[in-house]
């Protein structure tokens, strides 16, 4: 264990990946500050680029880029109550309560600590649980990695907000959009209409792009104000918060292990953990009346919260090949393209990677400490980079990157195509995260369902056959028949109380 | 555009139909139950189900009016038109990079598409000229990605 430890010391030391994991940092404080940016948006573009990177300095660069931009979020949500990424969403209204009382710093000092704090937290619960999970998902079967999928797509659907019904179509179009191509068990050419660029599957980094990227561009162009926001300097933001954060050391604990927990939940990310966080601190303080105000409670908890589901969202993702959200789902593409094949069998093959990887969450949490401190100070000059010139230059950075992958001009018609399918669920309320999951997740139902029936030669019952298959299936079964009941008593009462 | 979820419903629903009737024109593999049509059938059927239940439900709750709404700023001609020029810009992109190469494409979307933003003209090119080559130097010279090239990038590199 110890000469693990140490060779995955070694390879994170390696100057090439401390360059990286600083470029991708700085890339991420700037996306996460600059509102319309988000960090899954960050990390779909920054693909391309790692497309070229050894499997290290490639996946540490996400993760740095991304713990960088969910704290930076944090930062115009306190100047002009606008959240640099959804994660800060909840929050913003009591960070800029401090802001308009004149103390701006109070708020972005407490974020940032309680980023550090909650991010670490969920490092330490990332390296301690997930070899101890794959201990025990070694033994899994085609029925177990079937239902555990299953499992994961219907957390998603259910989990993001709005209509559930709308969250299942979301990923049914992105289990439909994994079956175009040559199938895997029988060989079969399906759904590519002709076009023969298609017969080798669509294309999922261009689809990511746009799904996420492009349909943000698009809405961002058309709202209603393109103008800069004024914005003061930020003083003196660490002087006394050393006090601050051990008075309310609690809440920053708890907010990063239910942070850390609620990532761990497929199809629940950042934003979801930082809400959750939120209302429970809100719910257990003795200081109700205060919140919303300018009251530091919340703060410490959302903002230890959504850090920690960052990493959270890794434990499915390299256990089980199943990723916690958008980001470890984009994560998951880049992992097999560099030959890792998430699962239990990379911590028996390349464990020192593996524990690379973990020791790159803490260096990039700790990094965050003085990278975030130098962006409060420098918010005014990245919050004054006019939206006129973002846009155009996003763009370009969407249709290169989809290019790059394949160096063909079909990766740019997918991201095209998939940006205005984005688009348009976002704007009917499906959302688009489940799609994505579907995508990701699609092969893996399919490879995995056929091998079970395969082995069992049609017989149903191998799925419930093992006890844990049994168990994940007998829940999943039941969060399906929970909803369709609740569902349809729903409709049913808003229909009584129509009439 | 915003429809309402009797539309949003019967349109998955054709979907569903169309998907998985296609499914069943898969051909089976002899002596195997499950094969290349199985999946694609199933998520067909349960899209189209799906579909069918939003709508019915959108029904049910009377959320069905009206069938469509526009968005505010179709009414502004000018953000109407921005929304197409992203849209023109990409397949400007994918029709005429190969033609005049990388550097040229991205000067005239990028100074083009801040042009009619809003933003100076003047500044509109330093900042098209400057991303242009930005990012030709990061992905083509230092990534190695094959970007297309025209004149411009034959006389610098």
């Amino acid at each position: 264990m110890i000469d693990i430890l140490v060779s995955a010391f070694g390879m994170v030391v390696d100057p090439q990946v401390l360059l990286t994991i600083f470029l991708a940092s700085i890339m991420g404080i700037v996306i996460g500050a600059i509102p319309g940016l988000t960090a899954v948006m960050g990390t779909a573009l920054l693909v391309p680029v790692t497309f070229y990177l050894p499997p290290l300095p490639a996946i540490a660069a996400i993760v740095s880029m991304t713990a960088m931009a969910i704290f930076a979020g944090d930062i115009p949500g306190g100047l002009v109550r606008i959240p640099g990424t959804p994660a800060s969403a909840a929050y913003v209204g009591e960070a800029y309560a401090l802001t308009l009382k004149g103390h701006p710093e109070r708020g972005l000092g407490m974020c940032l600590i309680s980023a550090v704090v909650g991010g670490i937290l969920g490092s330490i619960v990332l390296m301690a649980a997930a070899p101890q999970l794959a201990r025990i998902a070694v033994q899994f079967s085609s029925a177990e990695y079937f239902w555990l999928a299953a499992l994961g797509l219907t957390s998603a659907a259910f989990v993001s907000a709005g209509n559930p019904l709308k969250g299942v179509i979301s990923i049914l179009i992105g289990l439909f959009l994994s079956t175009i191509g040559i199938d895997i068990t029988a060989g079969q050419v399906r759904y590519t209409f002709g076009i023969s660029e298609l017969k080798g599957g669509l294309s999922y980094i261009p689809a990511l792009i746009g799904m996420f990227a492009l349909s943000e561009i698009l809405r961002n162009v058309v709202s209603p104000s393109l103008k800069n926001p004024e914005v003061k300097p930020v003083k003196n933001v660490l002087k006394g918060i050393g006090s601050e954060a051990w008075k309310w050391k609690k809440n920053i604990f708890r907010g990063g292990t239910v942070g850390t927990l609620i990532g761990a939940l497929p199809g629940a990310s950042a934003d979801i953990a930082a809400w959750v966080a939120y209302a429970i601190s809100r719910k257990t303080s003795k200081y109700q009346d205060k919140f919303g105000h300018g009251h530091l409670e919340g703060l410490a908890e959302a903002g230890a919260a959504n850090n920690g589901a960052l990493s959270g969202a890794w434990v499915p993702t390299l256990v089980f090949g199943i990723p916690g959200d958008s980001i470890t789902a984009i994560v998951i593409g880049v992992l097999i393209l560099k030959g890792m094949e998430p699962g239990p069998q990379i911590f028996i093959t390349q464990p020192a990677l593996v524990y690379a990887i973990f020791f790159s969450f803490f260096l990039a949490n700790l990094l965050l400490l003085p990278i975030g401190y130098a962006m409060i100070r420098m918010s005014r000059l990245v919050l004054r980079v006019p939206q006129t010139a973002l846009l155009p230059i996003v763009l370009v950075a969407c249709m290169v990157g989809s290019f790059a992958i394949n160096n063909t001009l079909f990766g740019v018609s997918i991201m095209l195509a998939m940006g205005v399918l984005g688009w348009f669920m976002e704007s009917n309320d499906f959302p688009v995260a489940p799609a994505i999951l579907g995508i990701v997740l699609g092969q893996m139902v399919e490879f995995n369902f056929t091998t079970a029936m395969i082995k069992s030669q049609g017989d149903w019952s191998t799925f419930f056959a093992r006890p844990i298959a049994a168990g994940i299936g007998a829940v999943t079964v039941s969060l399906w028949m929970f909803q369709l009941v609740t569902g349809v008593l729903r409709t049913l009462k808003a229909r009584k109380e129509n009439s | 555009m915003k429809f309402s979820d009797v539309i949003n419903g019967t349109l998955v629903m054709i979907a569903g139909i169309a998907i998985f009737l296609e499914a069943r024109t898969f051909p089976a593999v002899p002596g195997q139950r499950f094969g290349a049509s199985f999946f694609p059938s199933v998520v067909g059927g349960v899209l189209a189900f799906a579909g069918l239940a939003l709508a019915l439900s959108a029904v049910l709750r009377g959320e069905y009016k009206p069938y469509a709404t526009a968005p505010e700023w179709i009414q502004s001609r000018k953000k109407l038109f921005s929304f197409i020029l992203i849209i023109l810009s990409v397949l400007f992109y994918i029709f005429a990079v190969e033609y005049i190469g990388f550097i040229v494409t991205i000067i005239l979307i990028v100074f083009g598409l801040q042009v009619w933003l809003g933003a100076g003209k003047v500044r509109s090119m330093l900042v098209a000229i400057g991303s242009s080559l930005v990012f030709y130097m990061i992905f083509s010279v230092l990534l190695r990605v094959p970007l297309q090239s025209g004149i411009v990038e034959r006389f610098i590199f």
